[in-house]
């Protein structure tokens, strides 16, 4: 769910997004996994598979809402099946931020 | 049904008397019509029966099946407000089949029957079934993508059962989107694992996709905010009730029921979860 936050804090974080290239992302996705799941993921790269992580179901979608706060966007729910590596999240992620 | 009898009866048979504390008199346990927003819980549970009868386009003469019919408030509704002559219901639960034939009201009988094993003697001419078909497809069964083809043989079962022409007035719980924290997910996993065993409400999109070719819709509405009202309304009438509810059916009823409820208001506010009204007609 979106944070509420003024317009203009608003539209100069949706440009920050947009900035972001990959090896921000993954960063993005490491750090917000370390905290919610408790855990080193400094080895994690975009070919790691994300069940192997430790990160149960529940983490992951944890993962996912924080991740879409920080990117101020939603992901539908249909868009989460099926992912299974690091990368995989990652296009999902980018293609929302672009969309 | 995918819930089975034992399922079912751990949702429905708690105690007949607990369901009478906090649900309205007639003992409707799906959502209400608020239409204004302003009404009585038991105003919109008349509302929403109004429309569900008008959808299946039901008349005096009509041979009416409520499927998964309840404590037989719909099909009371049909035999005293509509004047329904024969309606008949059918439920997995034998404590609301019993309280069905207690009520003895002219015009209504209850069969405790699984839907898939019903067979009628001749034709309806119009069915209503009130989210009933939440019981149909598991967690389990949804995650290997089992839910259309379990919705879709529900629809073509159903279709089998009425004239050419006939009409359904249906209404589901709607699944939306799946929350991101923790407390959240835990609470609706509790819900469906403790109050609801075995069940999982469908998407809309899955029912869309699921009546064809067998039904048309015609009409379609959500509910999602009159839902949440009924919940709230459902969970203030519990918490009056608190003393009397722990003493006479445990502390863990109470406790359980109040996370449940709490966790539906928060549901429908938070687009968890919606409700949807359908009028389909028969494809020929």
């Amino acid at each position: 769910m979106a944070v509420l936050q003024p317009a203009s804090h608003g539209r100069a974080r949706e440009k920050e997004v947009m900035d972001m290239d990959r090896a921000q992302l993954l960063e993005l996705f490491k750090k917000t996994a370390s905290e919610i799941a408790e855990k080193d993921f400094a080895d994690v790269g975009e070919d790691s598979v994300i069940a192997s992580m430790g990160v149960d179901s529940l983490a992951m979608l944890e993962v996912v809402g924080e991740m879409e706060r920080e990117l101020t966007i939603q992901v539908p729910d249909d868009q989460l099946v099926g992912l299974e590596t690091v990368r995989q999240l990652l296009d999902m992620l980018e293609k929302r931020i672009t969309a | 049904m995918t819930s089975t009898q034992a399922e079912i009866e751990v949702s429905y048979d708690v105690s007949n008397d607990f369901f009478r504390l906090w649900l309205d008199e007639a003992m409707h346990y799906t959502s209400g019509s608020y239409l204004t927003g302003d009404e009585t819980l038991e105003q919109a549970q008349i509302q929403k029966a109004e429309i569900l009868a008008d959808y299946a386009e039901v008349t005096p003469e009509s041979f009416v099946l409520d499927i998964g019919c309840g404590w037989g408030s719909n099909l009371e509704f049909l035999a005293t407000r509509r004047g329904v002559k024969r309606a008949r219901g059918i439920t997995l639960s034998t404590e609301q089949c019993e309280w069905i034939h207690q009520r003895g009201v002219p015009g209504v009988e209850a069969v405790v029957c699984d839907y898939a094993k019903h067979e009628p003697e001749e034709p309806y001419d119009a069915l209503i079934s009130i989210e009933m078909i939440d019981h149909l497809c598991s967690p389990d069964q949804a995650t290997k993508g089992m839910a259309v083809e379990l919705y879709r043989a529900y629809f073509q079962k159903t279709a089998s059962w009425v004239k050419p022409g006939a009409c359904f007035g249906f209404q589901a719980i709607l699944r939306n989107r799946v929350p991101r924290s923790r407390k959240d997910l835990e609470d609706l996993a509790f819900t469906a694992d403790v109050i609801f065993p075995g069940g999982l409400n469908p998407r809309l999109e899955e029912l869309v996709q699921a009546v064809n070719p067998y039904w048309e819709v015609l009409e379609l509405r959500t509910q999602r905010t009159s839902y949440g009202k009924t919940t709230a309304e459902w969970l203030r009438r519990m918490r009056l009730h608190e003393a009397a509810i722990r003493e006479t059916f445990g502390d863990p009823i109470f406790d359980d029921y109040d996370r449940y409820l709490s966790t539906c208001v928060r549901a429908f506010e938070r687009h968890w979860s919606s409700d949807v009204q359908m009028k389909l007609r028969k494809i020929d």
